[in-house]
């Protein structure tokens, strides 16, 4: 089963390469275009939580993201020895506020959550681990 | 990320090509701040180049249609690809931000 890792220090300027990296992975894996902006969005999400709340030092750190695409299952892994931190702890954004009033934030978990067919965190000794999955039938 | 302007009527026209996140959002927040305290009260936001949206893309729109709904003016979006506007529809705000099939039918709306 073929697996990508990749570390990503905590600078929003790495996120770009990652995405690119990610997409020709899933690209020879043949997966769905769908399954790209989904991998996409939830590494997007993630790190940059990790990235906003994970440290107080200032500090260059790594974050462990992996990805794997086997018959039409899609699991991404993200962990980080920052701040214990579950992201899934957040509240979710009230949708049913008219958008001109709605506070701008929680979006991203929320939209996490959604995309997927699971998702969850764990706190692992040191480390967070946080693992989304969705199946994409085949055509 | 890049953005493009043109002027049609009272409406600015941003083309945007590339991603809408982390950093890409960031620079769009900034142009639009700058139009909007520039005195621009209809804005138009053509998707057809954007491959990529999370929810600082969302973010940076929903701030400025905040900004415009106070001050009489109005922010549509036009072009967007299936995967942008399923994003939209989950986050919630394709009612208030209006989605339109092409550019010209978003500037006839604001």
């Amino acid at each position: 089963m073929a697996e990508l890792t990749l570390q990503v220090t905590n600078d929003f300027a790495a996120l770009g390469p990652v995405s690119a990296q990610v997409r020709d992975f899933l690209c020879a894996c043949h997966a769905p275009d769908a399954a790209c902006f989904l991998t996409d969005l939830v590494i997007e999400e993630l790190v940059t939580n990790t990235i906003k709340y994970g440290y107080d030092d200032g500090d260059t750190h790594d974050i462990h993201v992996s990805v794997n695409f086997h018959k039409g299952c899609l699991r991404i892994e993200v962990r980080d020895r920052g701040n214990a931190f579950d992201p899934l702890a957040q509240e979710a954004p009230d949708l049913t506020l008219p958008t001109d009033e709605r506070p701008i934030g929680g979006l991203g978990i929320h939209l996490v959550r959604q995309m997927t067919d699971d998702v969850h965190y764990e706190r692992r000794g040191e480390e967070n681990v946080v693992v989304a999955t969705k199946g994409f039938p085949a055509e | 990320m890049k953005i493009e302007e043109k002027r049609e009527g009272q409406a600015v026209i941003l083309s945007i090509e590339g991603r809408l996140d982390h950093e890409g959002s960031k620079i769009f927040d900034e142009r639009v701040t700058q139009l909007i305290e520039a005195g621009e009260r209809d804005l138009v936001v053509d998707f057809q180049g954007v491959d990529f949206l999370a929810s600082m893309g969302l973010r940076a729109l929903i701030k400025p249609y905040q900004t415009l709904a106070q001050k009489g003016g109005k922010i549509a979006v036009a072009n967007l690809s299936d995967s942008v506007r399923t994003v939209f529809r989950l986050a919630g705000i394709e009612k208030a931000v209006p989605i339109y099939d092409s550019v010209p039918a978003a500037v006839a709306a604001v």
